[in-house]
């Protein structure tokens, strides 16, 4: 009887624990997604948990922990991310027709292994002083012989140029993509160091006259507390590369999420995934980070709208995950550092 | 059990094919061989000019505000390397105030810093008061045996200083050193923010950028090499030199210095002492009060108390083996013995994310094993505050464990062996005689640890719970946000942290 009576109890009490939480592993790090959690969680009164560190480490943490994992959903920065744990088995197909309804079909997995949640376009920012942006067309471009020792870029290392480049494997080949990354190695004004704001600080200081960044740098800068980086921010201009007749449109990531295989609390992570994409919740994206929102019915910010529309690449965005490690290798063989 | 999740790292991949290895060696490889050893020497030089240079100072001169140098010389140490770079960024890098104001007084050149030469500087900066501690200890405690008869015998203070003192304390000086480039080989955060590529680079592409733990343990295995000559030099340096010290050392008298002399004693070492502590610590109080009014909620404190007691409890573990460690080579040293020592240190030279997932890969297994066999529901260890002290003890046993060994070479042996003559056990030796004597450097040594862990960041990262925040992992976190002047605040109690003990310990110690 007492066996039975505490069985019933630990049943009870884990079906209890259980129903009333959502464990993340996330991989961003941002004030806005704490927010969010917060949101979701006076909303439903189910708990969120987290852990944040970058995507490679959490998801071999996931790897490992296979089956007994407790995390319930996986949160990237980065499309290719979440390509590469779909390929490892890590997530699960969900089948939410709000996920399918709200999210566009470009911007999550054909059979919902991942989702988008937000959308930030690589672009190119000019010194407005020394570059008009009629001089501008396309990443391309960038590796002609007027743009040498004037282009600026991060690390190799970093996913966002990693993406990149594997969006020209697939475009163009692996040829043609490498041609254009020693392309750019010969035009760069400096060896690759520093976060895409050193970036733009590096342009205004004159080391270079453009740089590739992803759009939110340029809100967070325009908004910083730091009168210096305003002024950088003002300096730059945004240039939406490759909008012309025929040309593919400026390289778009993603930071999405999909659950686990391993979830014990499924469909506390698909609420959690159905709040993320509705349009509270975008807004809060879209405000705090600058990020475009996936949810098309949501306005960007006021200041990211200011830079204008433009015509997306069309790539299906997996393909990312597909090229990284041959984008990896290019890197390499070309000194890119 | 603290090696083996080194062991795993090691021989986790050589069953694999490191497909990318190939690809490796064709391209980077040697370059981030070069730079590593590069990194290694700019590193050692600098440190060993900051760390035994005023050591040496503040030990056999007197002068104005000797003590005050004397305390505030240990203090970079207590800023974590990875803040010191983001700092040095902001307040030295294009369009900081400072460019700004040099522009408007008509200056067109200036310089970028994030590259290898302020890599160099930045670590030096963090790193030397390691050397600084142990060759003070050790001067103060040979000054009166060694360089009072050594200058009355008319030899001059430099050649004093070249054939007498360094030699005589070359244990605590290569002891310092293998401790600061083992930090270097390691480091991650630093040098992958100022562009800077060294093995840990490629430990970081082949393992997470190309999901080839082949390939990476190939890599770490090309740092243990590195270790293994460290090490080596370390031992060689040691050599026979097991002698016994006078125990006790009478109070000597200080060279007294003034004038021109004394300027330029001032101005070596406020060197250090400016950009490894003052410079930042400004910069860290100025946006403390800046952003305290947002920062500071209810989470602020538990993300203290978390860090504190992480810390303190892996330092007390880590005490604690190192003690078993030392006093087990102590009563029996072996080759044996020794190589145990050396390989328990092994984790120290590794990146903290690497032997984060070492850690994970072992108790995962060891939690998997439990379900499978056991009827366990879930993972018992994997995710939780002892994973994360084991990552802790792992990681830092090396540091707890070099000042628990250099502080029993400082106690006579005889006392040891006289002690059991009289017919006590070794452990009540041990308990009764050798620790009351070691108090004050175990106490300096779990300071060592305590910080050590306190600053910890990718390991703590990797290996930490579900909503589990340290003093380290929100300041990165608003750093990495490219949102570094927030992070001041959590930064600034890192450090508060750390003062409290230096300064209590520092000052019945003169």
């Amino acid at each position: 009887m007492l066996k039975k009576l505490i069985a019933g109890v630990v049943l009870v009490s884990s079906i209890v624990y259980a129903s009333s939480e959502v464990n993340v592993y996330s991989h961003r790090h941002y004030d806005s997604d704490k927010q969010l959690f917060k949101m979701f969680e006076d909303k439903t009164g189910i708990k969120v948990n987290i852990v944040k560190a970058k995507a490679n480490e959490l998801m071999m943490r996931l790897e490992k922990e296979g089956k007994n994992s407790p995390a319930d959903i996986f949160i990237t920065a980065d499309v290719g991310r979440l390509y590469l744990a779909q390929s490892k088995g890590l997530f699960q197909k969900i089948d939410s027709q709000y996920l399918n309804e709200t999210i566009p079909e470009q911007l999550r997995e054909k059979d919902g292994y991942w989702f988008g949640l937000t959308k930030r376009a690589r672009v190119i920012v000019y010194n407005k002083d020394k570059v008009k942006p009629s001089e501008l067309s396309t990443y391309e471009d960038l590796t002609a012989p007027k743009w040498n020792k004037r282009v600026i870029i991060r690390k190799s290392s970093n996913i966002y140029n990693q993406s990149l480049l594997a969006s020209m494997i697939d475009s163009q080949g692996r040829e043609k993509a490498k041609i254009w990354a020693e392309g750019i190695v010969k035009n760069m004004g400096r060896a690759p160091t520093g976060s895409d704001r050193d970036q733009m600080k590096a342009v205004v200081a004159g080391v270079g006259d453009v740089a590739i960044v992803n759009t939110y740098y340029v809100g967070q800068l325009l908004n910083s507390k730091k009168s210096n980086e305003v002024m950088v921010g003002k300096k730059m201009g945004v240039f939406f590369p490759n909008q012309g007749e025929g040309e593919r449109g400026t390289h778009i990531n993603i930071s999405g999420a999909g659950v686990t295989l391993s979830s014990k609390n499924r469909d506390n992570a698909i609420k959690l995934l159905e709040f993320l994409a509705s349009p509270e919740a975008q807004k809060v994206f879209a405000e705090a980070n600058y990020e475009y929102p996936a949810n098309p019915n949501v306005k960007a910010s006021k200041l990211i709208q200011s830079l204008g529309t433009f015509k997306e690449d069309s790539i299906e965005l997996y393909k990312y995950g597909v090229y990284n490690a041959e984008a990896v290798k290019i890197f390499d063989e070309v000194n890119w550092k | 059990m603290v090696i083996l999740p080194i062991i795993l790292i090691v021989f986790y991949g050589l069953g694999t094919d490191g497909e990318n290895l190939q690809h490796l060696k064709d391209t980077v490889l040697l370059k981030y061989i070069g730079t590593t050893a590069k990194l290694l020497l700019f590193v050692s030089i600098l440190s060993l000019i900051f760390g035994i240079g005023s050591a040496f100072i503040v030990t056999f001169y007197e002068f104005r505000f000797q003590k005050t140098y004397t305390i505030g010389l240990v203090l970079p140490f207590v800023i974590p390397a990875y803040i010191l770079g983001f700092i040095y960024s902001d307040i030295f890098g294009y369009y900081s105030y400072l460019h700004i104001f040099l522009m408007d007084l008509g200056f067109k050149n200036y310089f970028d810093v994030l590259n290898f030469n302020t890599v160099s500087f930045v670590l030096a900066l963090a790193l030397y008061p390691y050397i600084y501690l142990m060759v003070r200890a050790s001067f103060l405690k040979n000054a009166n045996t060694l360089l009072r008869p050594a200058l009355s015998l008319g030899m001059s203070k430099e050649k004093a200083l070249f054939r007498v003192v360094l030699p005589l304390n070359r244990v605590a000086i290569v002891g310092g050193l293998s401790l600061v480039l083992m930090e270097t080989i390691s480091e991650y955060g630093v040098v992958s923010y100022y562009g800077v590529d060294t093995l840990s680079t490629a430990v970081f592409k082949s393992w997470f950028d190309m999901g080839d733990s082949g390939s990476a343990s190939y890599i770490s295995s090309i740092a243990m090499i590195f270790i293994l000559v460290i090490l080596l030099i370390e031992k060689f340096s040691q050599g026979r030199a097991r002698y016994t010290a006078e125990s006790a050392s009478l109070p000597f008298e200080k060279i007294k210095l003034k004038g021109i002399k004394a300027f330029f004693v001032h101005t070596f070492l406020s060197i250090p002492l400016l950009f490894g502590f003052v410079l930042p610590f400004i910069w860290i109080v100025n946006y403390t009060f800046k952003y305290a009014k947002e920062r500071i909620d209810e989470e602020f404190f538990i993300v203290i108390l978390n860090s504190f007691v992480a810390s303190a409890f892996a330092s007390f573990i880590i005490i604690i083996l190192a003690v078993i460690l030392a006093y087990t080579y102590r009563l029996a040293p072996s080759i044996y013995t020794k190589y145990i020592n050396k390989f328990a240190s092994l984790g120290y030279s590794m990146p903290g994310a690497v032997v984060a997932i070492g850690i994970i890969i072992l108790f995962a297994d060891f939690d998997h094993y439990l379900i499978e066999n056991f009827g366990f529901k879930e993972l018992l260890l994997s995710g939780t505050l002892f994973a994360l002290v084991f990552g802790y003890v792992v990681r830092f046993l090396a540091v707890g464990l070099s000042s628990v060994l250099s502080s029993f070479e400082k106690v006579e042996l005889n006392i040891n062996k006289a002690s059991r003559n009289l017919g006590k056990t070794p452990l009540q030796t041990l308990f009764q005689i050798e620790l009351p004597l070691l108090k004050n450097s175990l106490i300096i040594a779990y300071i060592l640890v305590f910080i050590d862990t306190i600053k910890e960041l990718p390991l703590t990262l990797i290996l930490r719970p579900f909503n589990y925040e340290t003093l380290a992992t929100k300041t990165y976190e608003l750093a990495i946000n490219e949102m570094v002047q927030e992070s001041a605040v959590y930064a600034f109690c890192i450090i508060l942290i750390c003062f409290i003990p230096i300064i209590f310990n520092l000052k019945d110690h003169k």
